[in-house]
């Protein structure tokens, strides 16, 4: 604010004074004496001393919206305001003022600060990776098997319908391919103790993919057994699969991901930009649930394939194989990602060594692994 | 009508008075819209109490400014404080809606629409979990804010009841949705009388006076909105030769339904002020205006547009002249050479400014335009009786508008 004249020892501005105990305005007369440091305002009609304010405890009222004036008041007594109308009375009685713009911040607002911060980081953290993981991995446990396997079905058909067909028209079936597969499935559920069958499917697509729904479906996608070169590679992605039917993650991980949705922009909030971020922290938090489900059916086929005394190179090259075709996740992109880094995997399996001596019998022989790969064709 | 001519003794009217400035609102609004970005979105709590600071005191009936006294400090606290409560709340419900809808609803063949309707009905039942939040947060962000106003140095305030509150809000939804909206004068009315008669200046009280059926008056373009809408559709089936003609009423009646909502805002507003009293008689007239409302939407809604378009002209030159620099090569070189991160982050900031500046500019040409119109067709009448009133003890809200700010149901500001 302009200040043309410096304000002399003592002044005098007209203002309207209200004491914060009644709505009432009082006409005032506030004269400053800069000698004594202080603001003495007067009742203009009665001339009677209203209030007597330090001059460096005097503060503005920031931001103001409007250009002409200041409203005043005294730092500590919260209750009464000063309201100088004029732009000049306000910039001399404002030049005076030493401490006009400061703010002060009241002692352990700090530790306050970071003590609440901390809290609420901590509570949030436990809330997502602690109580709404046991919460539904405890509650996917109560859901009755059969009603699982119909969730199952309505979601195996969701997914064919994302892969281009409809009314089980993309599932592939022939007498041989069917035995071939019901064989290399059988391999596994002499060791398996599940509380529904599994119910082994292959849909064409050019996908390389397996997946698990809810309920024991476990679905193989045409175009990864045009990858495969031998039926232990496909065996290998098939105990993977059954290792998310064991452990119910289909169900899990949909409770899990119901319970922190929306959590994250929350938090955020909803600011310029904000959406990418959101973006990033949602699939980082989903990403690591996932993360752990995958390494844990990877735990789970390495053992399903030592029980069914098959060896885990299979699973070890197919990993490779999809490195090489897509490419790895590294470094920090890994952390992105729903599945462990596929080097990493591949390495695992082959620590595995779920057959020590190498030997093994065939999951199928020739005849049924070529009927298995035409069960599409 | 007869909510404008009571009686009016007009040397005791205090008339409304707003002062604000565009520029210094428009600066103020891109810095601290700047500041958030920068601290990823944690400034913005401090960012809204500076404008509504600014806001209050531009606001100055008599030439006494109101004054907002809430700091951002204690929004984002309470913020913390809600979000903790909010996540684990909708967290464990959630899981919970879900998991009762895998026991006992979902399921079966995929083909059937019956199953899939039970489907969308399962994955959409947490969204009905939240609207009682949204009117607790409604009432409590209300509270908040009124316990940081004052004006003449006396602060306003609210009786506690976001509970109470929030059961009406929600039955009175379920009534007017139920009778297709005939009902809604009375959630208006309702819910209005409930927050107001609990309302309080200093230790004056206000009461929310008239009867809901008053409200009525204020429909009468949604009415029509609708009559035209069921004469598009009798047109529409009746004949086809009609049904271009019903394609035009449709449109009509469309763009009347928004005016015809927007009508009803402004004219409820009118009736209830009319019927509000503070303490023995110290009584209101507000006259906003549909047609102003409505224009100061469409005026600056271009100029925001047409300012935030012509300050991202040089952005564009430079981001033009930066690609034609780099030759246009293999897109995936780009992440690999300095030059390809700066044009990079270039783009990305120009995307991100342009956001920060239109949304500064609707603060200049939007928000400011509506609540000066709000504030200046506003009278206090027996103004003289204010003097009267006298200061109340502040209230302590500890979460502040965290539970708004969360749900993100705050106000415009």
């Amino acid at each position: 604010m302009a200040d043309p004249t410096p304000p002399l020892p003592t002044f005098a501005v007209a203002g309207r004074f209200f004491d914060g105990q009644s709505a009432g305005a009082k006409v005032v007369r506030a004269e400053a004496e800069q000698i004594k440091g202080r603001l003495l305002i007067y009742d203009e009609e009665s001339g009677r001393l209203l209030d007597q304010w330090p001059l460096d405890s005097l503060r503005m009222i920031r931001d103001p919206g409007f250009g002409d004036g200041i409203v005043f008041f005294r730092e500590g007594h919260d209750e009464a305001r000063l309201n100088i109308a004029s732009a000049e009375d306000a910039a001399a009685l404002g030049a005076v003022a030493p401490n006009l713009r400061k703010v002060s911040v009241a002692k352990g607002t700090w530790r306050k600060v970071l003590l609440w911060s901390g809290g609420a980081v901590a509570a949030l953290l436990l809330i997502l990776f602690v109580i709404l993981p046991t919460l539904a991995d405890t509650l996917a446990g109560m859901i009755d098997p059969e009603q699982e396997e119909r969730i199952g079905q309505t979601v195996v058909g969701q997914v064919e319908r994302m892969l281009g067909s409809h009314n089980g028209s993309g599932f592939c079936s022939t007498p041989e391919g069917d035995a071939a597969l019901a064989k290399m499935t059988e391999r596994f559920t002499d060791h398996l103790d599940l509380p529904y069958e599994l119910k082994v499917r292959v849909i064409r697509n050019p996908l390389v993919n397996a997946f698990a729904a809810p309920g024991g479906h476990v679905v193989i996608v045409s175009g990864l057994l045009d990858k495969a070169d031998s039926p232990e590679e496909v065996a290998g992605v098939l105990a993977h699969e059954i290792g998310h039917v064991a452990a119910r993650d289909p169900l899990r991980i949909t409770l899990r991901t119901a319970g922190s949705a929306g959590i994250i922009s929350m938090i955020l909030g909803d600011f310029a930009g904000g959406a990418l971020v959101i973006l990033v922290s949602e699939q980082l938090m989903q990403a690591s649930y996932t993360r752990d489900a995958e390494a844990g059916a990877d735990e789970f086929a390495h053992e399903l394939l030592r029980k069914a005394e098959l060896p885990s190179e299979g699973m070890a090259r197919f990993f490779e194989k999809l490195r090489d075709q897509y490419g790895d996740v590294d470094g920090a992109e890994e952390f992105l990602s729903s599945h462990p880094n596929l080097a990493s995997r591949a390495i695992a399996a082959r620590e595995a060594e779920t057959r020590g001596d190498g030997t093994f019998v065939p999951v199928l022989d020739e005849a049924e692994w070529d009927a298995l790969r035409a069960i599409c064709k | 009508m007869s909510y404008t001519d009571a009686p009016i003794v007009e040397d005791d009217v205090l008339h409304g008075a707003y002062r604000g400035e565009g520029g210094r609102l428009f600066w103020l609004a891109l810095g601290t819209g700047m500041l958030t970005l920068l601290t990823l979105g944690i400034y913005r709590f401090w960012a809204k109490a500076r404008i509504r600071r600014y806001l209050w005191s531009a606001t100055a009936p008599g030439g006494n400014p109101f004054e907002y006294t809430g700091t951002g400090l204690e929004k984002f606290l309470g913020f913390l404080v809600a979000v903790v409560i909010l996540a684990a709340y909708l967290g464990i419900l959630n899981v919970i809606l879900l998991f009762l809808g895998f026991s006992f609803i979902m399921g079966g063949d995929p083909n059937d629409p019956e199953v899939i309707l039970r489907q969308i009905i399962v994955i959409y039942a947490n969204l009905f979990a939240l609207i009682p939040l949204i009117y607790f947060a409604q009432y409590r962000a209300r509270r908040y804010l009124l316990s940081r106003t004052r004006w003449r140095g006396v602060r306003f305030g609210a009786e506690k009841g976001a509970w109470g509150y929030t059961w009406r809000g929600c039955l009175l939804a379920i009534l007017s949705g139920i009778t297709l909206g005939l009902l809604s004068p009375l959630a208006t009315f309702k819910l209005e009388k409930y927050t107001w008669d609990r309302t309080w200046y200093g230790d004056a009280k206000f009461t929310q006076g008239g009867k809901w059926t008053s409200l009525y008056r204020a429909m009468i373009h949604v009415v029509i909105a609708i009559a035209l809408f069921i004469g598009a559709a009798v047109l529409m089936v009746m004949d086809e030769q009609l049904a271009l003609l019903g394609f035009v009423l449709l449109f009509v009646a469309y763009v009347w339904l928004i005016i015809g909502f927007i009508y009803y805002q402004v004219h409820a507003w009118r009736i209830l002020a009319a019927h509000k009293v503070l303490g023995e008689d110290i009584r209101f007239r507000s006259l906003p205006r549909t047609g102003t409302i409505i224009g100061t939407y469409i005026v600056g809604t271009i100029a925001v547009s047409l300012l935030t378009a012509l300050a991202l002209i040089p952005v564009g030159f430079l981001i033009a002249g930066m690609g034609t620099l780099m030759g246009g090569g293999n897109p995936n070189d780009l992440f690999g050479s300095p030059q390809g991160i700066l044009f990079i982050a270039l783009i990305a900031f120009a995307y991100i400014f342009a956001i920060v500046f239109a949304g500064a500019l609707s603060m200049v040409f939007i928000t400011q335009p509506i609540l000066r119109h709000y504030v200046e067709e506003t009278s206090v009448i027996g103004a003289s009786r204010l003097d009267a009133i006298r200061q109340r003890v502040g209230d302590e809200v500890v979460d502040a508008e965290g539970f708004a700010d969360a749900l993100d149901v705050g106000a415009a500001f």
